[in-house]
């Protein structure tokens, strides 16, 4: 190990580490100071725009800006010459084959549907089944632990536990070591067009359902109990129970969870790109847009892949918003 | 009031009756499932575990799990080998560099604004708030063009690749324009769970920042 760059970049450390805070605090410290100096009339008028500010900044400068940039370029070519929708028509061409169409058909078809699914449903299970035992929270850590790993050493798990040999060979993957053990072929389940989409969606769902189960997980404790107790005493069984009232009251969460997982399912890019860098038939949006930024260059064509994308999410969007104030206003 | 503890009714069965024996029986049911699929959840990573410690000619030719019966074959040279070969000095100089500005610089910034919107009155400040939720949907690849670009023009990707060596970056996607991005909808994040906190935690901003750091690191990437 070399720490030799360590040591003599320590003063460019302690630069960052104790400058950045200082600068944060002189900015607030100082900002109010002035605010102080101003008429006390105009104090109500200028503070909050010192607190907002900077934060507002970063959103329009990382966020807002690079958004709309994005889709003026959608409509130009690599010259910044205008050519109308003529990057959408690429990417819309040959229906069901070409251009985009195979990534959309794994977001919308495949993504969208088992992995939010597969979150949901199991996070929901886990999260009912732990509810009910006392060592809850060391099992709840456990399945929580994938989410402390890279998206990329996911990949690099899963695709250990897809490995595939041809039949007649030792299988050193897991999934295949058991598909054999009960006397099947062996599977190539990355390669495999019929399953290696929902193999990704598996290993992205092991990686997210901890998410979801946690959540979920919260809201269930947020059930009080004398209205279990009153079910109960009414004479309700545990799964009516379940259906009549802990669902109904877990549903705004739910909701929650599941907008999320949607728009995590349409970003979907690292499984993808790690265990089968898009062939076979499981490239994806945001992988195809990576492609066309990074490997062909076509900032146009990967611009108008990125607004397909928005659109996709618009829905969800306008969804959240008003979930949002549907729950504000019951504030 | 927890609902575990409302769903551990007493029993009211006599012992050893039918009824005694089938609620017993269900509970051994609520364990097994339970462990069953907690142990199947961690079988993709005590399979990576396993292999680590094995050398590299035993994981191409057999199974990690024929590992755990004997002979016994586990050895440190994958570990020794990392350790030699790459650059682990510069990687956690770099893993600061980056992640500690990347992570004070937004949540500091999403906490003033957060207070604000709590606690100030300003014009267009609801609108304001609601189209910052929005902003939270919106995918980050749609801001990594522009950002590439302007990066590119400003030279700007001096700084940041001089500090991340080559053969480091290669496995992250989207190496530049990610962790700028990130920084973006980071800030979103923050201010929206930093003014819920300030709303129902009172004004007390360092206990409300500690919240929102923890509640931000363990969303990560998310």
């Amino acid at each position: 190990m070399d720490f030799s760059v360590l040591l003599s970049d320590i003063p460019t450390l302690l630069l960052v580490i104790l400058g950045v805070p200082a600068v944060l605090a002189a900015y607030i410290v100082g900002g109010e100071y002035l605010v102080r100096r101003l008429p006390d009339k105009n104090r109500p008028q200028v503070r909050p725009w010192i607190w907002v500010g900077p934060a507002l900044i970063i959103v329009f400068a990382f966020l807002g800006a690079p958004a709309i940039g994005t889709t003026i370029q959608s409509f130009q070519d690599n010259h910044g010459n205008f050519i109308g929708l003529s990057n959408y028509a690429t990417q819309f061409a040959d229906f069901p084959t070409g251009g985009a169409w195979l990534a959309i058909r794994n977001n919308i078809l495949f993504w969208l549907i088992f992995y939010t699914l597969f979150a949901l449903a199991f996070g929901l299970l886990l999260a009912v089944l732990f509810d009910r035992v006392p060592y809850e929270s060391f099992v709840k850590s456990l399945i929580f632990m994938p989410m402390a790993i890279s998206s990329v050493a996911l990949g690099v798990i899963w695709k250990f536990m897809f490995w595939y040999q041809p039949a007649g060979e030792v299988q050193t993957g897991t999934m295949n070591a058991l598909v054999t053990f009960f006397h099947h072929e062996p599977v190539a389940w990355l390669q495999d067009l019929t399953v290696n989409n929902l193999a990704l969606i598996l290993a992205a769902g092991w990686g997210i359902t901890g998410f979801s189960m946690v959540i979920l997980s919260a809201a269930l404790k947020g059930i009080p109990g004398d209205l279990l107790e009153a079910a109960r005493v009414d004479g309700a069984g545990e799964i009516t129970i379940f259906r009549r009232v802990i669902f109904p009251l877990m549903m705004p969460t739910v909701v929650v969870v599941g907008t999320t997982l949607v728009i995590f399912a349409l970003k979907a890019f690292d499984v993808v790109y790690v265990m089968t860098n898009g062939n076979f038939g499981t490239d994806v949006l945001a992988f195809r847009m990576y492609n066309l930024l990074y490997q062909s260059n076509n900032y146009g064509a990967a611009s108008a892949v990125a607004i397909i994308l928005l659109v996709a999410v618009v829905p969800v969007l306008v969804f959240n918003l008003r979930q949002f104030r549907a729950v504000e206003a019951r504030r | 009031m927890s609902v575990a503890t409302a769903t551990r009714k007493e029993s009211t069965a006599v012992r050893y009756s039918p009824q005694w024996l089938a609620e017993r029986l269900s509970g051994v049911a609520l364990h097994v499932a339970i462990i069953g699929l907690t142990v199947a959840w961690m079988v993709p990573t005590i399979g990576l575990l396993v292999s680590s410690f094995r050398p590299f000619s035993a994981i191409a030719t057999t199974g990690w799990w024929t590992a755990l019966s004997p002979p016994f074959q586990f050895s440190l040279d994958n570990y020794s080998n990392v350790l030699q070969q790459s650059n682990l000095g510069t990687s956690f100089f770099n893993s600061f560099m980056v992640s500690i500005p990347a992570t004070i610089i937004p949540i500091t910034i999403a906490a003033f604004a957060a207070y604000a919107f709590a606690w100030m009155k300003f014009p267009g400040r609801d609108w304001i708030f609601l189209s910052l939720v929005g902003f939270l949907a919106v995918p980050l690849q749609l801001t990594f063009i522009p950002v590439t670009k302007v990066f590119v023009a400003w030279g700007i990707t001096l700084f940041i690749l001089s500090s991340i060596p080559a053969n480091r970056m290669e496995p992250l996607p989207f190496p530049q324009a990610d962790k700028v991005a990130h920084g973006g909808i980071f800030t979103v994040g923050a201010i929206l769970l930093a003014s819920a906190f300030f709303r129902t935690f009172g004004r007390s901003p360092l206990k409300t920042s500690l919240l929102v750091f923890a509640a931000m690191v363990l969303i990560g990437e998310a």
